[in-house]
């Protein structure tokens, strides 16, 4: 569970508003609920968390509009709760500043699970950039631009390195094609998903040794990419 | 079938001849003469804008007759007068006559094609409203269902029947998760279904739709990728949904232990992906109606499976097809577009 954590949750729901408090336990969690977006946004500028937990359908006001309004003076994390079929929401709130998304329904353990990559991003971010990436088996020096699988090292064109240290960077963090065209590609190519895939289809056949189960880079549909970061 | 005389129209053309003649008379110690005839076309003009063409052609007919009949001097009250004139007001009623019913008519169609677009886009509006209604009203309590037995899971205190229980909660809440979303589904690719299509490397949504389906296979499910492979224009959640319900139905119908591979390449300017399995097969002469709606299925939301599958695919320009692999087991290929396709 989230220890030591003050979370703000926003949502409308009062059977998943108590089940969520429900799993946050006796631990040493600070738990705030809020049932509209305005009221929510009051509760995070007094309590000021560690975490917020969006609900996308609330009653008063759109999340996203929420999430708007928040990231004017905030940039607390935000767990988006969303439904299936919403991957239009689920951009919008990638794009919007959120960090990560949840579709409902979940089991709380998923949910957590999902916090804690969060947390760990951001407790990353604070600390100073690494010269070295390294998980399961992949490291990428910064630095040499080098890339080794298992020992091995891989020969990528620098479309695919940028790609590659991009979503490494933001390990664990879903970044839209949106994002990752404005990054790796510069604006005005925001439109070209085609190269995108392209691109990222051929680093994919580089780094995974199976296709049909990725280890690093995790498609998300509709969306974007995630390096997978558990 | 015959056309319907139009009755209302000749009797329409019958009595407002009678009424201009009417006017006409009451008329012609004022005004001269061609100016009657004037009243006779706004006569036939009338008939002809509301009734059919064969109705402006009578309304014609009759106002020369009885303009001829009642007021054309030397006769007055004789048909006998035929002269150039009389065939000139004829001609010229006649003309008019059908150039404002053509036009009547047009504009009457296209109207009609406008109102019945307007109904079309409000009905596709209500389903989808209607849909998303559905959906939340049903998908809340469902994630209140599955959240709250999750958390039960985790509370220290529970004995282990207990903690069973709340597993089967959880395992079953999201089955009928499940069904609820083939129905949904369903009714989405009945209606016209908006693509929200872009550019995807068919293996992405595939491997996906093997990571979501392993649970239901006691061995790993094989994918193999020619290269080269181009990308497909592709509505990427819908086509991995296609390939979750192909895989079910192989877990469904092969059973857990069977052997599942999927082939990726370029058949032609399609992107095939081949689904195969190791178990008994479809039944002989089933190919074709697998894919229809609760076809050979216990359950409503089970039997959705392959007929969202062909709808999807269809809506995408593709291909759906199942046979029996010489071997023995169930062999379904699904072909999609490889260039960018307008909404089917």
């Amino acid at each position: 569970m989230p220890n030591g954590l003050t979370i703000v949750l926003i949502e409308d729901e009062p059977a998943i508003r108590r089940f969520l408090k429900a799993s946050v336990g006796k631990d040493d969690v600070v738990w705030h609920e809020c049932e509209s977006g305005s009221e929510g946004l009051k509760v995070i500028s007094k309590v000021n968390p560690d975490l917020v937990l969006l609900d996308l359908g609330l009653p008063d006001q759109n999340g996203l509009d929420v999430l708007k309004l928040l990231r004017e003076w905030s940039s607390v994390p935000v767990m988006v709760l969303t439904a299936r079929g919403q991957e239009r929401d689920k951009v919008q709130s990638l794009d919007g500043g959120a960090d990560d998304y949840i579709t409902k329904p979940f089991s709380v353990n998923e949910l957590w699970a999902r916090v804690r990559v969060v947390m760990r991003r951001v407790k990353r971010g604070q600390t100073a950039e690494r010269a070295v990436f390294e998980s399961k088996g992949l490291v990428l020096d910064f630095e040499a631009h080098r890339v080794s699988v298992r020992g091995a090292e891989v020969r990528l064109t620098p479309i695919e390195y940028r790609l590659l240290a991009l979503l490494a960077r933001n390990a664990g963090k879903v970044l839209t094609h949106k994002t990752i065209l404005a990054e790796v590609w510069g604006s005005g190519y925001e439109d070209a998903t085609h190269a995108l895939r392209v691109h990222m289809g051929a680093l994919r056949a580089k780094i995974e040794p199976d296709a049909s189960h990725p280890q690093f880079i995790r498609t998300e549909t509709g969306v974007g990419y995630r390096f997978l970061d558990e | 079938m015959a056309k319907d005389v139009d009755w209302i129209g000749f009797s329409e053309a019958t009595v407002v001849t009678a009424v201009a003649s009417a006017a006409g008379g009451l008329l012609v110690k004022l005004i001269d003469l061609p100016n009657v005839a004037m009243v006779y076309l706004l006569g036939v003009a009338f008939v002809a804008s509301r009734r059919s063409k064969a109705a402006g052609v009578v309304a014609s007919v009759l106002a020369v007759l009885a303009f001829d009949f009642f007021f054309v001097p030397p006769s007055g009250f004789s048909l006998l007068v035929a002269d150039l004139q009389a065939f000139l007001t004829f001609l010229v009623m006649l003309v008019v006559s059908l150039l404002i019913s053509t036009l009547a008519t047009r504009v009457r169609k296209q109207s009609e094609v406008a109102s019945f677009a307007a109904v079309q886009v409000q009905t596709e509006k209500a389903r989808a409203d209607l849909l998303s209604a559905v959906s939340h009203d049903l998908r809340t309590p469902l994630a209140t269902i599955e959240g709250s037995a999750s958390a039960l899971m985790q509370q220290g205190e529970l004995s282990e029947q207990s903690r069973q229980l709340a597993g089967s909660i959880v395992h079953d809440s999201r089955r009928l998760s499940r069904l609820v979303s083939n129905l949904l589904d369903m009714t989405r690719v009945q209606g016209r279904i908006e693509l929200d299509a872009d550019w995807y490397a068919l293996d992405e949504l595939v491997a996906n739709a093997i990571m979501r389906t392993e649970p239901l296979f006691d061995q790993p499910i094989t994918l193999l990728v020619q290269p080269e492979t181009p990308l497909v224009w592709a509505d990427g959640v819908l086509v991995e949904q296609v390939f979750v319900n192909l895989l079910e139905n192989a877990a469904r119908h092969a059973g857990q232990q069977a052997k599942v591979n999927v082939e990726i390449g370029r058949v032609g300017d399609m992107v095939e992906a081949v689904v195969t399995d190791n178990g008994p097969g479809l039944p002989t002469g089933a190919e074709s109606k697998v894919f229809e709606r609760f076809w050979g299925a216990p359950g409503m939301g089970a039997g959705l499976g392959l007929a969202i599958c062909r709808a999807a695919v269809v809506a995408h320009g593709g291909t759906i097809s199942a046979r029996n692999v010489a071997s023995g087991g169930a062999r379904f290929a699904v072909a999609l577009p490889t260039r960018e396709v307008q909404n089917a």
